[in-house]
């Protein structure tokens, strides 16, 4: 499943992220790697970004790199 | 002694900055980059103290070889810095992340955990002595609002500083650390320089780091590199991971191991009712509907300001001038000059105080409070429609005060494609003095909705011209990665300097081209050049624009002072009563142009200084182009619909 496939509310562990180098890091440098679990707060319109929040940070993500983080629910 | 505040974005270095430094900072550009970092001396035990403040990173790993200025600023201090590495307490396992890379580079340091009261209210409590213990550096619990723990954890730097007191080294997982080992042993046996210590050196090889490659390039033999290459590669085979990734994954667990070892989170003490709030203010459809209303009353509160502030500054100006005329009557070029002068810095005044200073007020306020990275993470989509992103919002939301903070505010943006659009958008936003204009004439002589309709067509015209950029400048860009902050209550001081810091581009940059531009155009209107000037430009003005041929000069004026052209407008046809004169389409064409025609002067050294001149000239042209055309369809449709 990805990021995007999910629910409001919904608390999912990170499986893969199949994302370029930079945005990896970029992840990575805020605290979100593979393994962790993330809790999607908010979804906005019309493949706008993905707001989640992991441990007590609240992280934007935009749609086409959500599309790229592959997720189980936990 | 120097001491570097070092910290992620939003873990309160600032405030702890100004609880210490206070209003006797300094801002400076750091040397070969445009961002800023602020700097000040204190005393401390009968000792000088330079203390440097350097916008928040979340990790001293850089993927391009642009580098970042406050990583630079941290890798190339002085010798005798001692690092002060303050964290935000309530994310501590992250923030350890970056406490990790500091540690490598082995300087003296000490960490703050700061707003240690949030993370009580959270139910975390942290054993600081055993945190000390592990990482070998002094650890001081602060809560930077109130002052607690600022003055111990300065005192405390400095002793780190006297005493040379080194973090630990912190060894990677087995695997790893072997390779960090056998890379130490090389650099040792090469004889690498000790630009860094070698461990340090060893880890950015690993990281693949561009800058650091660049720099020990010169020490390395062809054995050297196939020696590096050949140990990277067996390391991917050996952790089955990218090199590029190993470091900061290693770090990302030892960071949580230390947060297991000395965190203790228990139940929370009361729900924090800020994340309820984002329920609504990011909510996908009330969200819009509360930035609408938030932005709208913003706006119309700084409108409302200035338009009770300004007259009385003009009133002032316009009586010195008079008086001016009085004095120097006799000498009529001196006359000019020195009214020019007086109409440059009244103009700047008339700008400033009334639009510029609330409305930078009203903008730091919203950035503290932390709605603003909300509202990038709200037109994040829209954006991306005309090619950008959700940070470029901030730019083209200052560039409703004044285009030239606006575009200077571009360097927020990572890459040069992102801030050459969202410059040349910024400069197509009506600023303050181009809202004077709107109001002024079409709002005047025609209709306050004809005016809110120029600001319709301009979000049109961006939307227009930011797809035509996006064609021709096409990106592959992974999209939004931000951290989204806590809400927070906005304190004083750092609101004060943050509005002053935009100020003064405004006053060093914009208002000197200001005053200059303003006596120019004196001395061509006392020199009588104002008709050849007018049958010049005809062509252009009369026969494709419509205007009127006395309008040509003023178009001129607005180049150099984008309000001039309306307090011209009114001189060059010899009547205040413009709708004698000119068609309501007429007015609405030439308003819409003169506004948008061409960035002012100060916009366009602005645009030099962060881009270059030939975008900023690029700019000019593209701008000029598309609003000469869209003048020509307003001349054609307008009068259709009456």
């Amino acid at each position: 499943m990805r990021l995007v496939d999910c629910q409001r509310g919904d608390r999912v562990m990170i499986v893969e992220i199949d994302a370029g180098c930079g945005a990896v890091l970029n992840l990575m440098q805020l605290g979100l790697v593979k393994g962790d679990t993330v809790e999607l707060l908010q979804r906005s319109p019309l493949k706008g970004p993905l707001l989640v929040l992991h441990g007590d940070t609240e992280v934007a993500i935009g749609y086409r790199l959500a599309e790229r983080i592959l997720v189980e629910k936990s | 002694m120097n001491l570097v505040l070092v910290g992620q974005p939003y873990s309160g270095k600032s405030t702890i900055f100004n609880e210490v430094v206070g209003y006797k900072s300094l801002s400076t550009n750091a040397p070969g980059s445009t961002a800023e970092h602020t700097h000040g001396k204190i005393q401390l035990d009968g000792e000088t103290v330079e203390v440097v403040d350097l916008p928040g990173i979340y990790s001293l790993q850089v993927s391009d070889d642009a580098g970042n200025p406050t990583v630079d600023h941290v890798l190339n201090a002085p010798a005798d810095t001692v690092l002060v590495n303050v964290i935000d307490t309530s994310v501590l396992s992250r923030s350890l992340e970056l406490t990790l890379q500091l540690m490598e580079l082995g300087r003296p340091m000490v960490v703050a955990l700061n707003m240690a009261d949030e993370a009580q209210r959270k139910g975390i409590q942290i054993d600081t002595a055993g945190l000390s213990r592990i990482i070998g550096a002094p650890v001081i619990e602060t809560v930077g609002i109130k002052g607690e723990g600022v003055s111990e954890l300065f005192r405390e730097a400095c002793r780190a500083g006297r005493e040379r007191i080194r973090p630990q080294v912190v060894p990677a997982p087995p695997p790893v650390e072997c390779f960090i080992q056998e890379l130490v042993r090389h650099l040792g046996q090469w004889n690498v320089p000790e630009l860094f210590n070698h461990r340090y050196i060893a880890i950015k090889l690993i990281e693949r780091d561009p800058i650091l490659q660049k720099a020990i390039e010169p020490h390395l033999n062809p054995y050297g590199h196939k020696t590096i290459a050949t140990l990277l590669q067996d390391l991917e085979a050996a952790t089955g991971q990218r090199a590029e990734f190993l470091m900061s994954a290693v770090r990302h667990h030892l960071a949580f191991e230390l947060f297991e070892t000395v965190a203790r989170v228990g139940i929370p003490q009361r729900r924090d009712i800020r994340r309820q709030l984002d329920a609504v203010l990011t909510h996908p459809v009330l969200g819009y509907v509360f930035l609408l209303v938030i932005l709208a009353a913003t706006f119309s509160l700084i409108f409302k300001v200035g338009s009770l502030v300004e007259p009385v500054f003009l009133d002032y100006f316009e009586q010195i001038t008079g008086w001016l005329g009085d004095k120097l009557g006799g000498h009529a070029l001196l006359h000019a000059v020195v009214v020019g002068l007086v109409s440059g810095i009244g103009g700047g005044i008339g700008i400033v105080i009334p639009y510029l200073l609330p409305f930078f007020v009203a903008l730091a306020f919203l950035e503290d409070t932390g709605y603003l990275p909300r509202i990038a993470y709200l037109v994040d989509n829209l954006m991306h429609r005309i090619g950008l992103h959700g940070m470029s919002v901030v730019p083209i939301i200052m560039g409703y005060g004044c285009s030239v903070p606006g575009v200077l505010a571009t360097r927020i943006l990572k890459s040069r494609r992102d801030k050459l659009i969202t410059a040349t958008l910024t400069t197509l936003i009506p600023c303050s003095a181009r809202m004077t204009i709107i109001f002024g004439l079409i709002g005047f002589f025609i209709s306050m909705k004809a005016a809110i309709l120029v600001y319709v067509f301009n979000l049109l015209l961006i939307g227009l011209v930011g797809l035509i950029l996006s064609k021709i400048m096409p990106e592959e860009s992974p999209g939004m990665i931000m951290e989204i902050p806590r809400y927070h209550l906005p304190e004083i001081k750092p609101l004060a300097r943050k509005t002053w810091f935009r100020l003064k581009e405004f006053v060093v940059i914009a208002w000197p081209i200001l005053i200059g531009g303003s006596v120019v155009l004196e001395v061509i209107n006392h020199l009588g050049l104002t008709d050849p000037i007018n049958s010049f430009l005809a062509p252009y003005t009369v026969g494709l624009l419509g205007f009127p041929a006395a309008v040509g000069i003023t178009l001129i004026f607005g180049i150099m002072r984008k309000e001039m052209a309306l307090v011209l407008l009114f001189a060059a046809l010899g009547t205040s009563d413009v709708t004698s004169v000119m068609s309501l389409t007429q007015i609405f064409g030439y308003t819409f142009f003169v506004t948008f025609y061409v960035p002012c002067l100060a916009t366009f050294a602005a645009l030099a200084k962060e881009l270059s001149w030939r975008s900023a000239i690029a700019i000019t042209l593209i701008t000029l182009a598309i609003v000469s055309v869209l003048t020509v369809l307003i001349r054609l449709l307008v009068p259709l619909f009456g």
